[in-house]
C-alpha cells in the first residue's frame, strides 16, 4: 500500500467518525474505609462490575444492596473521599493477558512489578469464568512429573488434577511447589505461581531460584504480598487461573500453584466482615466453600475437540499444629483430587520432603502414572505400609525375629531412598531404576547410611553408561527392560561395594 | 428496631402521596404512640439530606472551559433529557473543549479529549 492510499484510508475513517456523548452511570461514595467503599446511586450496577473512582483507582462491586453498592477497592483507597464520584465501566473484572506475560512478575491486575517494562496484551481475560463443562473434559491420563520421588511414586499427579499440598508452617510446602515448577523444564508446560499474602522477600527468593534454574522461561508469578490490600489478595488466585486459561485456550498444558489458600480465605473473611456479610464458622462467610470450589473447578483436562489443554492446580494450605480437620483444610481436601500431607515431625527427623505417605493420597493420579512407575511403585507402597506398622517395635531390636528385622531394615532403606534434597528433581526413569533396585532387595548389602550415596552414584552410572536404558524405561516396561535393568544394577553394585 | 433513616424515607414517600396531610398526620401519631419523638431531630436531618440529594440529582450540572451560549445549553438539555431541569454551569479548565455534564446519576462526556481518544482507538484498531 502506498502512502497516498494510506492517507486516503485514514481520511475516510476520520470523515466517517461520529462524535457522540458518552453516557455513564455514576454514584456517590457514602463511606470509605479499610478498602471497602459504599456507593449510592449505582442502580444498574452488575455484580463483579469494575467501578472507577475519581482518583482513577478501580474497584469491584461485590455487594448489591437496596440503597448502596459495596465495592472492594483494588489499590489506593486513602485518597478516595466521601462524596467522590464512582463511575460504572460496564465491564466485568478482566486482566490483560498475552504471550509476553511468561517470565514476568505481575500484580493481581496483571500490571508488571518486576521493572522490566510493559507487557503486550493479546486479550482481556475475565477473572471470573465458569469452569469447563462435563462434555468438554477428559479423564486425567497424562502424568505431570514433579521430579520428587515420593510424589511421583506414591502420590502421582496427572495433568488436569487438583492436588492439595497441606502442612504446618516451615514444613517445605513452597519448596515442593517450586521444585515441581523447576522440573517442568522441557515438559511443554507453562507454570503460574500465585503468591497470596506472602512476604515479598520470600517470593523474591523463589523468583531468583526459578531464574537460576531457568524456570522463569515458562513461569509467570502473580504476587499479592502481605502488605497488599486484602482485595488484591482475594482476586490473586482468580488472576492466576485467568492467565492459565489464556494458555489453556491455546491448547497448552499449564500448572498453577496457589500459595496459599489459607491466607486467601482469611483475606476473603476480612472483606466479607467489612461488607457486613453474616459470619459463620470461624467467622468465615457462608460462601467460603464456593470461594475455593469455583476456583479449583477451573482446573481441568479438555478433550481434543476443545484444544486438549489442561490446567493442573496445586493449592497450598497451611495448617495449625497439624490439624487437618479445621474448617478451610477440610473444605479444600474435599474439593481436590487428593492431598500431599507434610508433617513437622518428619521434617525435624530429617526426612525431607517431609511427606506423610499414610495421610497423602492421589485419587486420580494413578491412572496417569507411567507404566514403568506403576509396576515398580506398588511393592514400595506395601513395604512402607508394613514398615509403618512395625516401626514402633524397632526399639526392641534384639527381641525381634529375623523376618521382622528384615522388614524394618527394608522399610528404613525405602524411607532413606525417598529422601531428596531441595531443587534437585530426579527424572522418572532414574526414579524407576532406584525403586526397582530397592524392591528387588538389591540394596540389602548396602548400609542404610550409604543408601543416598549409592543413589547418587547410581544415577551418574546410568547417565554415563546406560542412557539408552533410561530412554527405554521412559517409553514403557517390558521383560527385556527389566532384565537389562537388573544386570545394570548388579554391574553397578559390584563396583560400589567392591 | 426502626431507625431514623427508615422513618425519614417513609415520611418523604408519604409526603408525595395525593392525600399527604392525612398520611403525615398518621405518621406523627405513629411516632407519638411508639415513643419515637426523641429521634425526630435525626429524622429531620435525614429528610433534609434526602431532599438536598434529590434536588442535586434534579439539577443539570454543565462543566466547560467557557460559559456556554443558551443555544448550546439547549442542545445539552436535549442530549441529556433534562428539558425542564434547573441548570448550573461550572467553569472547568481541565475540559479543553466540548463539555461534561451530570444529571440524575448519569455523566455525559462530550469533551474534546474523549472524542480524540475514541478517534485514536478507532484508527489504531
Amino acid at each position: 500500500m502506498n502512502t497516498e492510499t494510506l492517507i486516503k484510508k485514514i481520511e475516510t475513517q476520520i470523515n466517517n467518525f461520529e462524535t457522540n456523548v458518552d453516557v455513564t452511570e455514576y454514584g456517590i461514595v457514602q463511606s470509605i474505609g479499610d478498602g471497602i467503599a459504599r456507593v449510592s446511586g449505582l442502580s444498574h450496577c452488575k455484580a463483579s462490575e469494575m467501578i472507577e473512582f475519581d482518583n482513577g483507582t478501580m474497584g469491584v462491586a461485590l455487594n448489591l444492596e437496596e440503597d448502596t453498592v459495596g465495592i472492594i477497592v483494588l489499590g489506593d483507597y486513602l485518597s478516595i473521599k466521601e462524596g467522590d464520584k464512582a463511575k460504572r465501566t460496564g465491564n466485568i473484572l478482566a486482566i490483560p493477558v498475552g504471550d509476553a506475560i511468561v517470565g514476568r512478575v505481575v500484580d493481581p491486575l496483571a500490571h508488571p512489578i518486576d521493572g522490566k517494562g510493559d507487557i503486550a496484551k493479546d486479550v482481556d481475560q475475565l477473572i471470573e469464568r465458569v469452569a469447563p463443562g462435563v462434555m468438554t473434559r477428559e479423564p486425567v491420563s497424562v502424568p505431570m512429573q514433579t521430579g520428587i520421588k515420593v510424589i511421583d511414586a506414591l502420590v502421582p499427579i496427572g495433568r488436569g488434577q487438583r492436588e492439595l499440598i497441606i502442612g504446618d508452617r516451615q514444613t517445605g510446602k513452597t519448596a515442593l511447589a517450586i521444585d515441581t515448577i523447576i522440573n517442568q523444564k522441557g515438559q511443554h508446560m507453562k507454570c503460574v505461581y500465585v503468591a497470596i499474602g506472602q512476604k515479598k522477600s520470600k517470593v523474591m527468593r523463589a523468583v531468583r531460584r526459578l531464574e537460576t534454574a531457568g524456570a522463569m522461561e515458562y513461569t509467570t508469578i502473580v504476587l499479592a504480598g502481605a502488605s497488599d490490600p486484602s482485595s488484591l489478595q482475594y482476586i490473586a488466585p482468580y488472576s492466576g487461573v485467568a492467565i492459565a486459561e489464556y494458555f489453556l485456550d491455546k491448547g497448552e498444558d499449564v500448572l498453577v500453584v496457589y500459595d496459599d489458600l489459607s491466607k486467601h480465605a482469611a483475606a476473603y473473611r476480612e472483606i466479607s466482615l467489612l461488607l457486613r456479610r453474616p459470619p459463620g464458622r470461624e467467622a468465615y462467610p457462608g460462601d467460603v466453600f464456593y470461594l475455593h470450589s469455583r476456583l479449583l473447578e477451573r482446573a481441568c483436562r479438555l478433550n481434543a475437540d476443545n484444544g486438549g489443554g489442561s490446567i493442573t492446580a496445586l493449592p497450598v494450605i497451611e495448617t495449625q499444629g497439624g490439624d487437618i480437620s479445621a474448617y478451610i483444610p477440610t473444605n479444600v481436601i474435599s474439593i481436590t483430587d487428593g492431598q500431599i500431607f507434610l508433617e513437622a515431625g518428619l521434617f525435624n527427623k530429617g526426612i525431607r520432603p517431609a511427606i506423610n505417605v499414610g495421610f497423602s493420597v492421589s485419587r486420580v493420579g494413578g491412572s496417569a502414572q507411567a507404566k514403568a512407575m506403576k509396576k515398580t511403585a506398588g511393592p514400595m507402597k506395601l513395604a512402607l505400609a508394613q514398615y509403618r506398622e512395625l516401626e514402633s517395635f524397632a526399639q526392641f531390636d534384639s527381641d525381634l525375629d529375623a523376618q521382622t528385622k528384615a522388614t524394618l531394615d527394608h522399610g528404613a532403606k525405602s524411607v532413606e531412598l525417598l529422601k531428596q534434597k531441595q531443587y534437585s528433581p530426579v527424572s522418572m526413569p532414574k526414579q524407576v531404576a532406584a525403586i526397582y533396585a530397592l524392591n528387588n532387595k538389591m540394596l540389602d548389602g548396602i548400609q542404610k547410611e550409604k543408601v543416598q550415596a549409592w543413589e547418587q552414584e547410581f544415577y551418574s552410572f546410568l547417565d554415563a553408561s546406560k542412557s539408552s536404558l533410561l530412554t527405554d524405561i521412559e517409553k514403557g516396561w517390558t521383560e527385556d527392560i527389566e532384565q537389562n535393568l537388573t544386570s545394570a544394577i548388579t554391574e553397578f553394585n559390584d563396583v560400589f561395594t567392591g | 428496631m426502626i431507625n431514623s433513616r427508615t422513618l425519614a424515607e417513609t415520611a418523604v414517600i408519604l409526603s408525595q402521596k395525593s392525600d399527604a396531610p392525612k398520611h403525615i398526620q398518621a405518621f406523627i401519631e405513629y411516632m407519638n404512640k411508639n415513643n419515637l419523638n426523641g429521634i425526630l431531630p435525626q429524622v429531620l436531618d435525614h429528610i433534609k439530606r434526602l431532599s438536598s440529594k434529590t434536588s442535586e440529582e434534579e439539577t443539570l450540572h454543565i462543566y466547560s472551559k467557557y460559559d456556554l451560549a443558551k443555544k448550546d445549553i439547549d442542545r445539552i438539555r436535549t442530549a441529556t433529557g433534562a428539558h425542564d431541569a434547573h441548570v448550573e454551569q461550572h467553569i472547568d479548565n481541565s475540559v479543553i473543549g466540548g463539555f461534561n455534564a451530570t444529571y440524575k446519576g448519569y455523566m455525559y462526556d462530550g469533551s474534546l479529549e474523549t472524542q480524540v481518544i475514541r478517534l485514536k482507538t478507532m484508527l489504531t484498531r
